[in-house]
C-alpha cells in the first residue's frame, strides 16, 4: 500500500514527498505483459517477443507539484516455471493487473487461476482486469469481437475490476490503465470518459473496482450495458 | 501545461452571455497556431472562422471561465512550438492528472473547463432531439424573417449597435471580417446574416449536436448557432475521410462516442437554463440518422467495426511528437532500466505464503478456492464456444492486406508468413505465384503394397516398391519368398529377432508374409539401425553373398567376445581408410 516519505536532502530546499506505488502485472505467456510495462516506463514499443525470466521490474516517477509518486511496475513471467514467484509480483503490490490477448480466449479463461491465486496472496490489492492487442482484435470478425467483449465484461464484473482494452502497438489505453490504477488507490475522481461500446477499445471503470469489500459481499454481480 | 487542439465542437456556447470585447485577437492566432497542422487537415474551409469561448464577463468566481483563467490561457497560446517542446517533466506530469478532477482546480486549466462545459452541453441533446425537426422548426423560424427580434431580442444597446453594424456589411464581408465580429457573438452573427445562413441551410442538417443554450436568453437562436459551427466541422470531416475523425490528443477526442457521467462535470456548470433545455418531446428522436453523434446506449449496433485506420481516434499520444527527441528524454528522466529478479530458488521447491500453498507438481498455488465460485454463475467461455474468424470484409478489398506484409502476421489472421489461406479451397497458397513446386514431375501413386496387397503374392507387389530396389540390402529380402541365402541373414542382431518373431516358421509360406504394418515397421527401424552399424562391413555381390560370407563360419563366431577376428578387419577398415 501506498507509503510516504519525505525524500533525501537535496542542493534544493524543496521538501519533496515520494509516494510509492507497487503495480503488479499477471498474466499467461506472451499476452504483453513487458511490452506494456516498457511501452508505459520507457515509451518503447518491441515487435519482438522476449520471454521474461523471472520478474521484470521496472520504475516510473510522476512529479505532481512537491510530490513524486513512482510506480513500481512487476512483471511476473507467464511460464507455470515462474509462479513460484507470484508473491514477488502480488505481495505488497496496491493493484493487480491481470492480463490476458484478446486474440486468444484462453488466456482470458485463464484469469481466474490468475485471479484465485493472486486474491490467495493479496486480498487488498485491487484488480484490474486488461485486454491487450486491441489493435489485432478488430482484424477479427464481429461475433468474436462481441464474444470476447461480453465475456470480458463479465470476468470484470465478477472480479469487480475496471476493464481495459489496450493496444501497446498503437498506444490505445496504455496510459490510462495507470490513470485508473491510481484513481482507485487514492480514491479519485477520474474524468476520462468511458468507452462502452463494443468493437471500441473498451474502457469500463467507473463502477468497477470502487470497494474492495463490496465484492464479498455481492453474490449476483449484473453485467453492465 | 497542455492546450489541446481545437476542436470545432468546442466552441459552440459563445453567445450564451455578453461576451468580453476585449479578447485579445493575437492570442487567438498563436493558439490556433500550435494545432494548425490538424486544423488544415481536418476543418481547412471555416479555419479562420473560429474563436475560442471567450472568457464570460458575466460568469462568476466560482466557475473557471474567470478573468484569472483567460490570462492564463493567453499566456499558454503565445507559447511557440519549441517552448512547447521543451516543457519539463512537471508539465507533462500536470497533463497526467489533468484527468483527475482533484487535481483540475489546482491546475487551472482553461481548456479543461471548456471541455468540461462542451461535455455537458453535448451529453443532453445527443439523448433527447430530433435532428430533422429541428432543423425544419430553425429554417421555418429563419424564413420568418420580421420574428427573429422575437427570438431575441437586444439585450443591450451595445448589442444592437453590433446587430446594425453586420447587417450593413452584409455578404461582403470577409472571412476576416467576420471572425472580428464573431467575438462579441457567434450566434448572433450566424443568423442576422441569411447569406450565411443559407450555407447551412443547404447543409440539409438533420443532427442537433450540443444542448441549447446555457442562457436564459432565446434558446432557439443559441441552437442554431450551434449546428451552424459543428455541422460543417462534421461535414467536413466526413469529405476529407469518412472516418471518425479524433485528434490525436487522446481523452477530449474520445467524447464524441463515449459515454458521459455528469458527475464528472463541474457543478458550476449545471445552470437552471440547461436543465429547462432538455425537455424535448422523445417522439423527436430520430437515432440512426448519424451515428456521429449518437451516444453509445442509442448507437445502432450494425455499425461498422474500427478499421486499422480509426485506431488513430483512440491514439494516447500524438505519433509526430512521439518521435521527437525531447519525449524520449523525459522518459528516460523519469524511468528506470529494465531489472529482472530471477529465480532464487528451483520451482521444484514447495512453498507456503500464508493460506497459500505452492505445489510444486501442478505448478500453481493452491489454495482461496472460494475465490474461483463467483466465476460459476458466469458464462464462462468454456461454455460458449468461440470461433475465431478473421472479418469478412478484411478480404473484400484484399489487395492491399494479402500482398502487403503487415507489422505482425495476425494483422490478417488468413496470411501466415508467405501462405495465404485460400478459404474457396480450404487450403494454403503461397503469396508467390511462381512458387517452385519441389514435387513436380513425381509420380502421385503412392506405394499401397502394403495394406491392400497384404494377402497377394508378395513377389509380385514388391517390384511397386521402389525403396526395396534402392538399397542393397538383405534385409529388404524379407518380401521376397524366403531363400536359403536370406536365413543366413536372420540371425543378426536384433532383426533376427523381430523377424523370427514374424515367421518363426519360416518353412511356412502362408505364415510368413502375414505380416502386419506395424511389424514391418519395426523391420525397417531394426534394419537401419544395423544398416548403419554394419551395412558398410560387407560388400554384396550381385550374384550372391556365399562368396563373402563363406570364410565367416558360424555367425555366432562374430559377435563372440572370444572370436576377435572382427576387430582384425575394423583394423584392416581403418588403416585403409586412412592411406587414401
Amino acid at each position: 500500500m501506498p507509503n510516504s516519505s519525505p525524500a533525501d536532502h537535496e542542493p534544493i530546499p524543496d521538501v519533496r514527498n515520494q509516494v510509492d506505488l507497487q503495480i503488479g502485472l499477471v498474466g499467461d505467456a506472451q499476452v504483453g505483459k513487458t511490452s506494456l510495462m516498457v511501452k508505459y516506463v520507457q515509451n518503447i514499443f518491441d515487435e519482438e517477443y522476449t520471454q521474461t525470466l523471472g520478474v521484470n521490474f521496472l520504475k516510473r516517477k510522476v512529479k505532481l507539484h512537491s510530490t513524486d509518486i513512482v510506480f513500481s511496475l512487476m512483471d511476473l513471467g507467464g511460464q507455470k516455471e515462474f509462479i513460484n514467484m507470484l508473491p514477488i509480483a502480488a505481495v505488497g503490490s496496491s493493484v493487480i493487473v491481470f492480463l490476458f490477448d484478446l486474440t486468444r480466449p484462453e488466456t482470458l479463461n485463464s484469469i481466474k487461476d490468475w485471479y484465485r491465486q493472486v486474491k490467495g496472496l493479496n486480498d487488498i490489492a485491487i484488480p484490474i482486469l486488461v485486454g491487450t492487442k486491441y489493435d489485432l482484435l478488430i482484424n477479427l470478425s464481429a461475433e468474436y469481437q462481441e464474444q470476447i467483449s461480453t465475456a470480458a465484461i463479465d470476468y470484470a464484473n465478477v472480479m469487480d475490476a475496471p476493464l481495459i482494452f489496450c493496444s501497446t502497438a498503437e498506444s490505445i489505453n496504455v496510459q490510462k490503465i495507470f490513470k485508473i490504477a491510481l484513481a482507485k488507490i487514492f480514491n479519485l475522481t477520474l474524468v476520462v470518459p468511458e468507452i462502452r461500446d463494443i468493437g471500441d477499445p473498451l474502457l469500463l471503470y467507473k463502477e468497477l473496482g470502487n470497494n474492495i469489500q463490496k465484492v464479498k459481499q455481492s453474490k449476483s454481480p449484473q453485467r453492465l450495458s | 501545461m497542455s492546450i489541446r487542439p481545437i476542436h470545432q465542437e468546442d466552441f459552440t456556447e459563445s453567445s450564451f452571455e455578453d461576451v468580453e470585447t476585449s479578447f485579445v485577437r493575437d492570442a487567438y492566432t498563436k493558439f490556433t497556431r500550435r494545432d494548425g497542422k490538424q486544423s488544415d487537415a481536418v476543418h481547412p474551409p471555416i479555419k479562420n472562422q473560429i474563436l475560442p469561448t471567450p472568457t464570460s464577463t458575466t460568469s462568476s468566481n466560482a466557475t473557471t471561465f474567470s478573468s484569472h483563467n483567460h490570462d492564463l490561457v493567453v499566456t499558454n497560446s503565445s507559447r511557440s512550438d519549441i517552448e512547447e517542446k521543451t516543457e519539463n517533466d512537471e508539465d507533462d506530469d500536470n497533463d497526467f492528472f489533468s484527468d483527475f478532477q482533484e487535481f483540475r482546480n489546482n491546475k487551472d486549466d482553461f481548456d479543461e473547463a471548456i471541455k468540461d462545459k462542451y461535455q455537458l452541453l453535448k451529453s443532453i441533446p445527443t439523448q433527447s432531439v430530433k435532428p430533422n425537426l429541428l432543423s425544419q422548426t430553425f429554417e421555418k423560424k429563419l424564413n420568418l424573417g420580421s420574428h427573429e427580434k422575437v427570438l431575441r431580442q437586444p439585450r443591450s444597446m451595445y448589442e444592437l449597435q453590433n446587430q446594425m453594424r453586420y447587417r450593413s456589411e452584409g455578404p461582403a464581408r470577409t472571412t476576416q471580417g467576420l471572425s472580428t465580429k464573431l467575438k462579441n457573438s457567434m450566434s448572433y452573427s450566424a443568423l442576422t446574416n441569411p447569406k450565411l445562413n443559407n450555407n447551412y441551410r443547404n447543409n440539409n442538417i438533420k443532427v442537433k449536436k450540443s444542448m441549447p443554450s446555457l442562457s436564459s436568453y432565446s434558446p432557439v437562436i443559441q441552437e442554431v448557432n450551434d449546428e451552424t459551427y459543428t455541422f460543417n466541422d462534421l461535414t467536413s470531416m466526413e469529405n476529407n475521410s469518412g472516418l471518425r475523425t479524433f485528434q490525436d490528443n487522446s481523452d477530449e477526442e474520445e467524447e464524441d462516442f463515449l459515454d458521459f457521467t455528469p458527475e464528472a462535470i463541474k457543478s458550476q456548470f449545471l445552470t437552471k437554463a440547461s436543465n429547462k433545455s432538455v425537455q424535448v418531446p422523445s417522439t423527436q428522436y430520430n437515432i440512426i440518422n448519424d451515428d456521429h453523434y449518437l451516444t453509445p446506449q442509442l448507437r445502432d449496433k450494425t455499425r461498422k467495426l474500427n478499421r486499422r485506420e480509426q485506431l488513430l481516434a483512440f491514439n494516447e499520444t500524438e505519433p509526430e511528437i512521439q518521435s521527437h527527441t525531447w519525449q524520449n528524454k523525459h522518459y528516460q528522466n523519469t524511468a528506470s532500466k529494465i531489472e529482472t529478479i530471477k529465480q532464487q530458488i528451483d520451482y521444484n521447491t514447495p512453498i507456503k505464503h500464508g493460506r497459500m500453498v505452492y505445489n510444486a507438481e501442478t505448478m500453481r498455488w493452491e489454495g482461496n478456492e472460494k475465490a474461483l465460485e463467483k466465476f460459476q454463475n458466469m458464462d464462462t467461455l468454456s461454455n460458449n464456444a468461440m470461433l475465431i474468424k478473421g472479418r469478412k470484409d478484411f478480404f473484400d478489398n484484399n489487395g492491399e492486406s494479402l500482398s502487403g506484409k503487415g507489422r505482425r502476421n495476425l494483422q490478417n489472421p488468413s496470411v501466415v508468413g508467405k501462405m495465404v489461406f485460400d478459404e474457396k479451397n480450404l487450403r494454403w497458397v503461397s503469396l508467390h505465384e511462381n512458387e517452385i513446386d519441389p514435387f513436380e514431375g513425381m509420380d502421385d501413386t503412392l506405394p499401397t503394397l502394403i495394406r491392400n496387397n497384404r494377402n497377394h503374392d508378395p513377389q509380385r507387389t514388391s517390384p511397386s516398391f521402389p525403396r526395396s530396389y534402392s538399397q542393397k540390402n538383405p534385409a529388404r529380402e524379407i518380401l521376397r519368398p524366403p531363400s536359403q541365402e536370406l536365413l543366413k541373414f536372420r540371425s543378426m542382431g536384433r532383426m533376427s529377432n523381430a523377424y523370427s518373431r514374424q515367421g518363426s516358421t519360416l518353412s511356412d509360406t502362408k505364415s510368413l508374409f502375414q505380416v502386419n504394418s506395424k511389424a514391418l515397421e519395426g523391420f525397417y527401424h531394426n534394419e537401419n539401425k544395423w544398416q548403419k552399424k554394419v551395412g558398410g562391413w560387407f560388400s554384396l555381390p550381385e550374384n550372391g553373398i556365399d562368396s563373402t560370407f563363406s570364410d565367416i563360419p558360424n555367425e555366432s563366431l562374430i559377435t563372440s567376445d572370444k572370436n576377435k577376428n572382427y576387430m582384425y578387419e575394423i583394423r584392416n577398415m581403418v588403416l585403409n581408410s586412412r592411406s587414401r
